[in-house]
């Protein structure tokens, strides 16, 4: 018994550093990339930002839908394309309207590359170490989202409507990170 | 019915007196039966989906209330009871509503968000 209840908070422990690790990377690549160049995002790279951060959780759970074989995992995956998708579209809407074409940044190619790796990665995995891949890079990568959106991307926004649809979609953002930390403790 | 077709027979009662009494009756006891259900007052209640939250999250009805679920998301949502596992409603869209008539309390949560719930709690 105490063995089994160290061998489970070691395992939660480990769970939790790996979290808080990729969470830190994601973090500190998105902060220096918008930051290195002391550049302001503009409108046009918030758009860019948005629809490329929707794009690559979509992107992740159509690999998750046909990789996984838990119930849960996949649901969660289903859910996180039907809401990216919605709020990508939306998005899209209003861009458009507005007459902002997207305009790619530094913020932009990071996590482009950072999701081509993770893709990569997801790919050669399967079984539960594919779910426990998949499952903490969505709390690392949701965590990450969430502090840009309210960090960077709502201050900078000068759109009134583009700052109103960002406040907006942050509740959707936090309750998937709910929703994959409740997975993610039972993995 | 034996003893009133004897009573129209031994001409103790007209036929046309007792199908006029009959329907009188029976005119009277509709209405009142009606009056009965109206007596019933049934509440109809709103329930807002926003914000990935059900507005008010918590709510008392009696029963035989009925509750409309509207979503004001971008995302889909549905109404499922936590205990069962039971969805209750479909997949609504934005702007869809779904109506439900209460016959018991229940928690409820969203079936594609389970951090979003509520309760419905019978307070008669």
């Amino acid at each position: 018994m105490l063995f089994n209840k160290v061998t489970t908070g070691t395992r939660a422990l480990t769970k939790s550093i790996f979290t808080i690790g990729i969470s830190a990377c994601l973090l500190i690549s998105c902060a220096n990339a918008s930051s290195d160049k002391k550049t302001a995002l503009t409108d046009a790279n918030i758009a860019a930002i948005v629809v490329g951060a929707n794009n690559i959780d979509i992107s992740a759970g159509k690999i998750a839908l046909q990789r996984s074989k838990n119930p849960e995992v996949q649901k969660f995956a289903q859910t996180m394309i039907d809401d990216h998708t919605a709020v990508l579209n939306s998005a899209v809407a209003l861009v458009t309207r507005l007459g902002v074409t997207p305009v790619n940044n530094d913020l932009v190619t990071t996590l482009a590359k950072q999701s081509s790796d993770h893709e990569k990665n997801l790919r050669s995995l399967s079984g539960v170490a594919f779910d426990k891949s998949y499952i903490d890079h969505e709390v690392a990568y949701h965590q990450a989202v969430i502090g840009v959106i309210e960090n960077q991307l709502i201050p900078s926004a000068h759109n009134k409507e583009l700052k109103d649809t960002l406040i907006s979609v942050l509740p959707a953002f936090k309750a998937h990170l709910k929703h994959c930390q409740m997975i993610q403790s039972n993995i | 019915m034996t003893f009133i077709s004897q009573l129209i027979e031994r001409r103790c009662i007209d036929k046309y007196v007792f199908l006029f009494i009959l329907t009188v009756s029976l005119t009277l006891a509709s209405c009142f039966s009606v009056a009965g259900d109206s007596n019933k007052k049934v509440t109809h209640h709103r329930v807002l989906i926003s914000g990935f939250e059900f507005v008010p999250d918590k709510l008392q009805v009696k029963k035989g209330d009925s509750i409309t679920w509207v979503n004001k998301d971008i995302a889909p949502h549905n109404v499922m009871m936590s205990n069962y596992n039971e969805k209750i409603s479909p997949n609504l869209l934005t702007d869809e509503e779904f109506t439900f008539k209460i016959t018991s309390g229940f928690d409820y949560e969203c079936g594609l968000h389970p951090s979003m719930i509520g309760k419905i709690i019978i307070s008669d």
